[in-house]
Order: structure tokens, then sequence, then C-alpha cells
């Protein structure tokens, strides 16, 4: 099979102030591939993403996607780019109603582009339809999650972050989210880069993993293999 | 007597409201306190004087010219000063610069003010615009209170409509409310801030105008009412446009009638700034979180 590597990432140290969080982080991400980040809390998954969005600070390193570096773009180039992020907390604006968050989410769309590209979130998400005149602020966390991913699909990505998506839902919920993640990616053909906290449930859905403890790879290839690494889990996850 | 005062009070409150929603905008959304925005006005003033010295009209005409001189002046100095410190400067930092960037603006009209002096050879302090009477629905009203109401209420009517109903203005909530999230969705936040500054200017701008109408001005008349604004804008709880224009009010009304009855019992209307604080800790006792802690669900 032909493997397009869609982002590359070599020696990244970023983190916020003059703090380095992750630390020389090398990794790749193939095109239609689930690729999971796992570890332990404070580790700098997060993080992590937040310096492939451009939102943390990148101390050294490049980061390559789709063709570019990418490393010194600001977070609207890179969204252009074909990279969409979906922060776990703060995902959508609790002071406007969804309708206004969607049309914000195609802000560079022409009215007619606007339309044609809701018409096909709204295919994959038919829920966000009956919200459009709530307030963001009066969503469930699910609702509010669907409406964020809905946001984030407006823009079109190649590849698509999730930070922690599943975290504080329930678990039917959760389950739910999952399940629209695997869509997405079987479905729709799109690259999905995911940190979750639910490790077992995050590598059984991803082709690739990475494990990061304390801002440093200890692990990076198949997700089976690292699924079955009885010691790597155990002694990084309490697994 | 009473007419007077609520003329007066009315046409303050508009004043204090151009210049406090703007005070309030770059606040939301730099998070800049800004010390300057007084300037802005005082800068609105001498483009509106400078312009009927030359064509020898009315202020009133040239009041789209303040509100051009506005615009450019908040994109240069968000350019200039703001956009290079965005992300690596304190709110305390901030502030300061601000404060630095007043006594540049301040000099440098009063600098201005000494050429075209010389230059033209006009009074370029104590400057008083000289008012027309209107007819308004059969009655003779000061053109002041009219326009000034007009011109206020119809900015305030286009920004809430541009917040509201147009793209940009629901990106420049949205940047107020999560800046980063904004640059997730790929708005470019550094034109929305340069936006907002040039609005906030631009409304000072305009305020400027009206001011000579009203009060003796000179090259430090922002700077003298720098403290009323913030006061509104205090007492509208910080960061609510709405709380702004109504805090705006409150202010000019208590400032108003507050001096009227200080010069009734011989006392000096210095203490004018006095009245807007009392005021302010008053309605914050009350209310902590400001007038839009009222209305405020979060």
């Amino acid at each position: 099979m032909f493997i397009v590597e869609l982002l590359r990432v070599e020696s990244l140290s970023a983190g916020y102030g003059n703090m380095t969080i992750i630390h020389e982080v090398s990794f790749s991400v193939e095109k239609g591939e689930i690729f999971s980040v796992i570890g332990p809390n404070g580790s700098g998954k997060s993080t992590l993403l937040k310096a492939l969005f451009g939102l943390a600070r990148t101390f050294s390193g490049h980061i390559f996607f789709n063709g570019k570096e990418i490393t010194n773009f600001p977070p609207h180039k890179r969204v252009k780019n074909g990279l969409g992020y979906l922060p776990q907390t703060g995902n959508v604006f609790e002071g406007l109603t969804v309708r206004e968050n969607l049309l914000l989410a195609g802000y560079d769309y022409s009215n007619g582009e606007l339309d044609e590209r809701l018409e096909s979130v709204q295919e994959f998400l038919p829920d966000v339809k009956r919200l459009m005149d709530r307030k963001a602020l009066t969503l469930s966390g699910g609702e509010r999650q669907m409406v964020a991913l809905a946001m984030v699909l407006l823009k079109n990505p190649v590849m698509l972050m999730f930070d922690e998506p599943t975290a504080a839902l329930a678990p039917k919920i959760a389950e739910e989210v999952f399940g629209r993640i695997v869509k997405l990616n079987r479905e729709y053909g799109l690259t999905v880069l995911l940190v979750e906290q639910n490790t077992r449930r995050a590598l059984e859905l991803a082709e690739r993993a990475l494990l990061l403890v304390s801002g440093s790879v200890k692990f990076f290839g198949s997700a089976d293999e690292l699924l079955n690494h009885r010691d790597l889990l155990s002694l990084y996850l309490g697994l | 007597m009473a007419m007077e005062l609520l003329v007066d009070a009315v046409v303050y409150g508009n004043l204090l409201s151009l210049l406090s929603i703007g005070l309030s905008l770059t606040l939301l959304t730099t998070r800049v306190s800004n010390f300057a925005h007084g300037d802005f006005a005082t800068v609105g003033i001498y483009v509106a004087y400078t312009m009927s010295v030359l064509f020898g009209a009315n202020p009133y005409l040239f009041l789209p010219f303040s509100f051009v001189g506005g615009l450019l002046l908040g994109f240069l100095v968000y350019r200039v000063v703001f956009e290079p410190l965005r992300g690596k400067a304190s709110l305390v930092t901030l502030m300061i610069v601000s404060m630095a960037l007043d006594f540049i603006l301040r000099y440098s009209v009063q600098i201005y003010a000494d050429v075209l002096q010389r230059s033209l050879g006009v009074y370029t302090r104590g400057i008083v615009f000289k008012d027309v009477n209107v007819n308004f629905l059969g009655s003779t009203l000061p053109g002041l209170l009219v326009i000034s109401s007009a011109v206020t209420w119809l900015f305030l009517l286009l920004l809430y409509l541009f917040l509201y109903k147009t793209k940009v203005g629901i990106a420049m909530r949205a940047v107020i409310e999560n800046p980063s999230l904004s640059e997730a969705l790929g708005i470019n936040v550094k034109r929305i801030y340069a936006l907002s500054w040039m609005l906030a200017a631009s409304f000072a701008g305009v305020a400027g105008v009206f001011l000579p109408f009203r009060i003796t001005v000179n090259p430090d008349t922002g700077f003298s009412i720098l403290l009323s604004i913030f006061a509104a804008v205090t007492l509208g709880g910080l960061e609510s446009l709405l709380g702004s224009i109504v805090g705006a009010y409150i202010i000019a009304f208590s400032e108003t009638v507050g001096v009227y009855y200080l010069s009734q019992i011989g006392l000096s209307t210095a203490y004018r700034p006095a009245i807007s604080f009392i005021t302010l800790a008053l309605v914050l006792l009350l209310y902590p979180r400001g007038l839009a802690g009222l209305w405020s669900k979060r």
C-alpha cells in the first residue's frame, strides 16, 4: 500500500513563556490513520497538540504538514492548510448561539459555500439543526462536543486533532463520540490525531500511537504493540 | 434651571457614552486599560477645529473628519504600540505603556496647537465652539442636545447592528470571549483587535467634536475627563458595552446634578471628580460586579 506522511514532527521542544513542557519530540502521522497520543496526567499531551496548532510556544524543532513546513505559521494559516483542532474545553463560544458559532467556523466562506458545507456537516451531525437558535451556554456536555465538532468540520480539515474529546462525558455519550471519530476516519477519510485519557479505548481505535511521559517520547509505533506492551502500560499508566 | 441641568446631563451622558464604549471595547478585546483614550477625543477636537478654521464652517460639518482621523489614529496606535506587545506584556505593563502613550499624544497635540497658532494666527487653547439652536418638533432646542443625541444613538445602533448582524461583528464578540478558539477557527484575531482600536478611537474622535460646544477645551481636555470615563466603564461592570453606556449616563447625571448642588451650597465645583467616584462606590457596594451583574448570567 502507498503510504503518505501527512504530519512530520522533528525534535520539537515547546511550552509556555520560558518553560519547556515537551522535549525533542519526533513522530509522524500517516494520511488516513487514527493516531493516538497517550500518557499520564501532566505528560504534555495537550501542550503537544497546542504546539502543533501554534497555540503554544515552539522553542526548537520543525513541524511539516501536508507538504509544507508550518512551524512558524499562525493558527489561522495552519487551518487554511487543512489542520483542525478540537480543544478539550472552551471549544464553543458560550455567549453566542449555535448558528453564530457555525457562522464563525465558516468565517472565510461566502454565503453559498457556507450553506453547502453546513449541509454536508449536518448530514454527519443531523442533531445540530435542532440546536441552531440555542445559546451555547445552555448546551449539555454532549451537545457542546457535537457543536464543537461541527464547527471544526466546517473548515474541511485534512487532519483533525482531538484533545480528550470524551472528558467529563457520560460513558454512553463518550462511546457515541468514539463512534463519530471512527466514522469520520473510515467513511470520510479524515486523518485523526487523538489525545485521550481512556488509554485502552484510544489504543483500540488507533493504528499507531505515541506514549508521552514528562514531555518525552517513551514509545512510538503500532498501537497494538503498545497495547500488548504490559511493562510500559503498567509502569506509566498503571494498566 | 431643572431643564438646563437635564439638557446638560443628557449631552454629557452622550459624550461619555461614546467615550466609555470605546474604552470598554479595547479593554474587552486587547485587555488594555487605555489611559490614552481621552487623548483620542482631543485629537478629534483639533481635527474639527483645524477644519473649521481652514474652511470657516460650523465644526459639526467636520464630524466625519474626526471620525476618520480616529480610525487612522486607532489603527496606528494598535499596530505600532500594542500589537508588538501582544502575548508578551502583562496587563500592568500594557497599562503603563498606555500612560506613556497618553503623554506622547497629549504633548504632540500641544506642539500641534503651537504650530497651528503660529501658522494660522488663531487661538488654539481655551477653544469654545458656538452652538446653534435647532427647531425640533415645534420647539427650539440647543443644537448640541439634538445633534449629539442623534449622532450618539445612531452610532450605538450601528455598533449594535455591527456586533450582532455582521460576520465581522460576531467574530469580534467571539474574539472577546475566546481568542484562542477564534484563532483555531481561522479568524484573524490581529485584524479584529486593530478594528476594535479603530472603532474606539473614532467614537472618541466624534465625542471630541462635541466637547468644545459644552466646555472650554485645551490639549489636555481628553486627559481631564479620563477619570469620568473610567468611572462609567467600571460602574457598568468593566466588561460590558451596555453596562458602560448605562454607567456613562449615571455618571453624567450624578456629576451634573452634584456640581450644581455643590455650587448652591457654596462649595467648589473642583470636587466634580469626587462625585463620580462616590457614585461609583455606592453602586459597587450594592452591585459588586457593576451594573452588568444585574443582567449577566455568567
